[in-house]
């Protein structure tokens, strides 16, 4: 029992933080077509900022949030810009592959920064906050999972809050339902898309921050990260084209 | 005689290689509504995406209010004026009935006044406030049409696109749009409309333009082309 309580209890908050990382890869797939594999960079970018804020004495976790929470926004609005917006538009190629290409490319630009910048070695990565509370006999739940559970839980239910009632959250389901439609409708869409893509990676690197926690920062985490998300989106949903499926095989 | 609402002037347009729109010349003029006529696949919905800059013209002028727009882009068109229903009726299929009309109010300075607005769309039509809650994509075509000119009714237009209101529409159902366009017409608004025949256009249309092979190639009054031996011709079979 107490082991299954265990299991659970960190299912749960694993599976809290996996899903704050990928609601942003479905927004970003949803209303760009992209397949954004900058994403898992986010997450290894987030979790060097905890380290980096963490680890000197007196940084508070809200201040590692809010940082890992700009950082990441500004990166994934650049990466937007770079990797995705000039090719916004443009006929004649395969829009879904060529961005998976420009936005893996971008990962690797980021990752390399990550290893010349703080070396290969793994960083530990002090826990936001401290101390375990026993759930069960013999199960103790570090309040570190606690707060992350409830972080991501919140920033999802604020997202979905922002997506259901904001007038920007109806704009951007718009966009993602009918592009044309939603021009015709004035949404500047040129600004949008860096501002979810901002977002989007904004969360994964919040959830970086936790995750940094509980293993550790390290430059190559983000081909794990990436990888899996990948290939569970994969696994979700069956309408994707041949291309992506393909590439889902060839990563996993 | 007054500066025109919309100004063509000379326009190509095209997908990729395949031109299209070749050398338009068209002026709507203040509170008038234009219709545009000719047979499917000549160019009249390319026209109008053109216009509201879904596609970039390749050569030529469209000024709106005297200021050059061909080269703006279609979100940008919207904020200085332009209303374009397109053909097929492009819902947002996700969104509720209501939530689709607020789409259509989404510019700032109209988003003020969304309520007085989706009290009107309602009073327009009324099938809609039953539906509100509803998703675009359980309605039946007649219902989707009507969401689909409300939306555009959201905001105020200074000049109105609609394209094709009565495709694929019962016969009753397009009495019912043309008499919802009737009235924003008469309420003074300036329309740019196309269709596919002279049936329905009796009683809107204050000029007829014919497109043809991408080309305009007569205009004039319902009655003017109705008694010229070639258009009647070509267009008498649906009358």
């Amino acid at each position: 029992m107490a082991d299954l309580v265990a299991i659970l209890t960190s299912a749960v908050v694993l599976g809290s933080i996996y899903g704050l990382v990928a609601i942003g890869m479905t927004l970003i797939y949803g209303i760009l077509r992209v397949l954004d594999m900058s994403q898992g960079s986010m997450v290894m970018a987030g979790s060097f900022v905890g380290w980096a804020i963490l680890s000197s004495a007196g940084w508070n976790p809200v201040v590692a949030m809010v940082v890992a929470f700009v950082l990441t926004f500004a990166l994934g609005a650049v990466t937007q810009l770079i990797s995705v917006q000039p090719l916004l538009g443009r006929g004649g190629f395969d829009f879904e592959m060529i961005t998976f290409i420009t936005t893996f490319a971008v990962a690797i630009v980021i990752q390399n920064v990550a290893l010349e910048v703080f070396g290969p070695r793994q960083k530990g990565v002090p826990p936001v906050f401290d101390g375990t509370v026993e759930v069960y006999s013999g199960v103790f739940l570090p309040y570190q999972s606690i707060a992350m559970a409830l972080v991501s839980v919140g920033l999802m239910a604020l997202l979905g809050l922002f997506l259901a009632r904001s007038r920007w959250g109806m704009a951007i389901r718009a966009v993602a339902q009918d592009l044309d439609a939603a021009r015709l409708m004035t949404v500047p869409i040129r600004r949008m898309f860096p501002l979810v893509m901002g977002l989007a990676s904004a969360l994964a690197g919040i959830g970086g921050v936790f995750l940094g926690g509980l293993y550790f920062a390290s430059p190559s985490a983000q081909t794990t990260c990436t990888c899996s998300l990948g290939s569970s989106r994969e696994k979700k949903k069956k309408r994707y084209p041949f291309s992506l499926r393909t590439v889902g095989l060839i990563f996993f | 005689m007054t500066e025109p609402v919309l100004d063509v002037r000379g326009l190509f347009a095209g997908y990729g290689e395949t031109t299209v729109i070749r050398g338009v010349d068209l002026d709507v003029h203040p509170g008038e509504t234009v219709v545009l006529i000719g047979p499917n696949g000549h160019g009249k919905t390319t026209l109008l995406r053109t216009i509201s800059g879904l596609i970039q013209p390749s050569a030529g002028e469209i000024r709106l209010d005297g200021v050059r727009v061909d080269r703006r882009r279609a979100e940008e068109l919207g904020g200085l004026g332009l209303v374009h229903i397109p053909q097929g009726d492009h819902l947002f299929p996700e969104l509720t009935v209501e939530e689709n009309l607020l789409m259509g109010a989404f510019p700032r300075a109209s988003w003020r006044r969304r309520r007085e607005a989706l009290a009107q769309a309602y009073e327009l039509f009324p099938q809609l406030r039953e539906r509100r809650g509803q998703r675009a994509r359980t309605l039946s075509g007649g219902e989707r049409r009507q969401v689909a000119l409300a939306r555009g009714l959201m905001r105020e237009a200074r000049l109105l696109l609609v394209d094709e209101p009565s495709l694929g529409l019962a016969p009753v159902l397009i009495d019912a749009v043309y008499a919802a366009v009737r009235r924003v017409a008469e309420a003074g608004t300036t329309i740019l409309l196309v269709e596919e025949n002279f049936t329905y256009i009796g009683e809107i249309a204050d000029r007829v333009c014919v497109l043809e092979m991408g080309r305009i190639v007569r205009t004039g009054s319902l009655d003017e082309l109705l008694a010229d031996r070639t258009v009647a011709e070509s267009y008498l079979g649906v009358l």
